[in-house]
């Protein structure tokens, strides 16, 4: 009887600790991932075209995660593509509230 | 804050004609608009039965009966393209890699396609000449093939907001695939590309 107990009580023991690692963890990573996403939402719209332009020699992404930088432009083709499109980055806000006509 | 005007795509001219197609097991017949009421004024696609790297399965699309031309979706073994055939002649007049945006005078459009394998997305950019002629042409102007970002989906994710800008929901390459092996969901980034 004295063994069912002890080996109740380190299992019923176990599972709660794990319960609460689990926990920690979900509530761990939310965080990191709101972080994450306010620091995209504020680099994009803190990143107007005219700012990059006049700050940075050219158009930068900028990796959440390990903070590398990404030309926007940088393509397979061996002509000059900044002669063909220009490119921006825009704020969400624009792309899903449209005026529609 | 500026917002942009969102004008009605060109693409929703799109339209599935009931009355000029057939389908009768793997024969795709279409019919011309050339004057004549003959059964010769069709013109038939065979599919093969079966995926394969050489011979399609042909899907129908649509026609655009402004630019008169139909469009056929090109089933292959780990492949696919769009071709644009004449609705006069049958004759093909363009390849695309996916189905066209067109900008809002409808005067040329974008295909975007991505590449899951290769984590590029292409771009192409046609224009439509010939526009008084019975016959349109199309002509492309580029193929632009990113390295560090791209479109998740092609429908959806295009917007024209005037006749030589567009918008563009994209993802960094990086972070195209997330752990459980779908594409992302979150990180989207927007990209205003206007045509110089």
């Amino acid at each position: 009887m004295k063994i069912l107990l002890f080996l109740c009580l380190t299992i019923g023991g176990y599972a709660c600790n794990t319960q609460t690692i689990n926990k920690n963890n979900s509530h761990s990573s939310i965080n990191k991932s709101e972080r994450d996403k306010s620091a995209i939402s504020k680099i994009v719209s803190d990143s107007t075209v005219d700012k990059f332009y006049t700050n940075k020699s050219k158009l930068e992404l900028i990796d959440s995660s390990s903070l590398k930088l990404y030309d926007l432009y940088e393509n397979f083709q061996d002509f000059n593509i900044k002669e063909f499109v220009k490119l921006e980055l825009i704020n969400e806000t624009v792309y899903n509230n449209p005026i529609t006509q | 804050m500026k917002l942009f005007i969102i004008i009605p795509l060109h693409s929703n001219l799109i339209l599935k004609s009931k009355e000029n197609i057939t389908l009768i097991d793997t024969i795709l017949s279409v019919k011309l608009s050339n004057g004549s009421q003959s059964d010769s004024n069709r013109i038939d696609f065979f599919s093969s039965p079966y995926f394969e790297e050489t011979k399609p399965q042909y899907e129908y699309i649509g026609h655009i009966d402004d630019l008169g031309v139909f469009i056929l979706l090109l089933h292959f073994w780990e492949d696919s393209d769009y071709r644009f055939y004449s609705t006069i002649t049958g004759k093909e007049l363009l390849q695309t890699l996916e189905s066209p945006e067109f900008s809002p005078k409808g005067d040329k459009f974008i295909s975007s396609y991505t590449s899951p394998y290769y984590e590029v997305t292409d771009l192409q950019l046609c224009k439509i000449t010939n526009t008084n002629q019975k016959e349109i042409r199309f002509e492309t102007v580029w193929n632009i093939e990113f390295k560090n970002w791209m479109m998740v989906e092609a429908k959806n994710n295009l917007i024209w907001i005037s006749n030589n800008t567009f918008i563009l929901k994209v993802l960094q390459s990086n972070y195209f695939w997330n752990k459980d092996g779908d594409f992302n969901k979150e990180n989207f980034q927007y990209l205003k590309i206007t045509l110089l």
